[in-house]
């Protein structure tokens, strides 16, 4: 089910890309316990690299399959909603950016 | 040999698992994201990593020998001598590991991965006396 705000449904093009990029990375990373170098992985980074398009993909993702997507949602935002005594949590720090894109509308 | 022993979870990681947490991902990285202890520093090092499992009781040893009384852990990194995954000894002398944020597994050795994982090499052993049952 998607919970993309209006005005932020992606193109198709866009989407398939961007679902191609999780894939390769889910499947590159699974057997890491290191965040950079999840993070530092070429499909994230072209995932960072497509910028504010991606956001609300990203909170989609997070919101159907949590996985760790706060690096790249606070490389492209600059933001970092996810309170101190929660880092680390998976599902509290999800909750935070879904919470974060419903208050300033990427999702509803 | 390794026998899978829980499903797959992105919750937790190996270092999670090895200082005996289910519930959160221990990494230090630089932008705080992740768990690491208050008292430790955050640096993709092998002495910070010494020095969080320091803080949970540990200390350095010898070997993977099973010693009576005592509890292992096994640090592991890669060529350029950054940690990529540690491992918790049992009392049965075999290994725990969960792997990324794939399943746990028991393993014969400290060694003893899916062909999948490259966790390098162990760069050092630590034991802390075990922990009353």
């Amino acid at each position: 089910m998607s919970t993309l705000a209006k005005g932020w449904e992606a193109d198709a093009d866009l989407i398939a890309r961007f679902q191609a990029l999780v894939a390769e990375w889910k499947r590159e990373v699974a057997w890491t316990s290191s965040s950079s170098e999840m993070a530092m992985h070429p499909a994230y980074q072209q995932i960072i690299g497509m910028g504010q398009v991606a956001v609300p993909l990203l909170l989609r993702e997070l919101e159907q399959r949590p996985d760790h997507w706060f690096w790249a949602l606070r490389a492209i935002t600059a933001v970092d909603p996810v309170p101190a005594n929660h880092r680390g949590k998976l599902p509290e720090m999800a909750k935070a950016w879904l919470d974060w894109g419903r208050l300033n509308g990427y999702t509803r | 040999m390794f026998t899978v022993t829980s499903p797959a979870s992105p919750v937790y990681n190996c270092i999670a698992w090895a200082a005996g947490d289910a519930t959160r991902w221990w990494w230090p990285d630089a932008f705080g994201f992740y768990y690491w202890p208050d008292q430790t520093s955050r640096s993709e090092t092998l002495d910070a990593f010494t020095a969080m499992f320091r803080g949970l009781g540990y200390e350095i040893c010898e070997g993977s020998r099973l010693e009576a009384g005592f509890e292992k852990v096994a640090i592991y990194v890669d060529g350029r001598a950054r940690p990529t995954h540690a491992a918790r000894q049992l009392d049965n002398g075999n290994w725990t590991s969960k792997l990324g944020q794939e399943v746990d597994i028991q393993h014969d050795g400290p060694n003893e991965f899916p062909a999948t994982c490259s966790y390098g090499v162990v760069a050092r052993f630590m034991r802390r006396p075990s922990l009353p049952a």
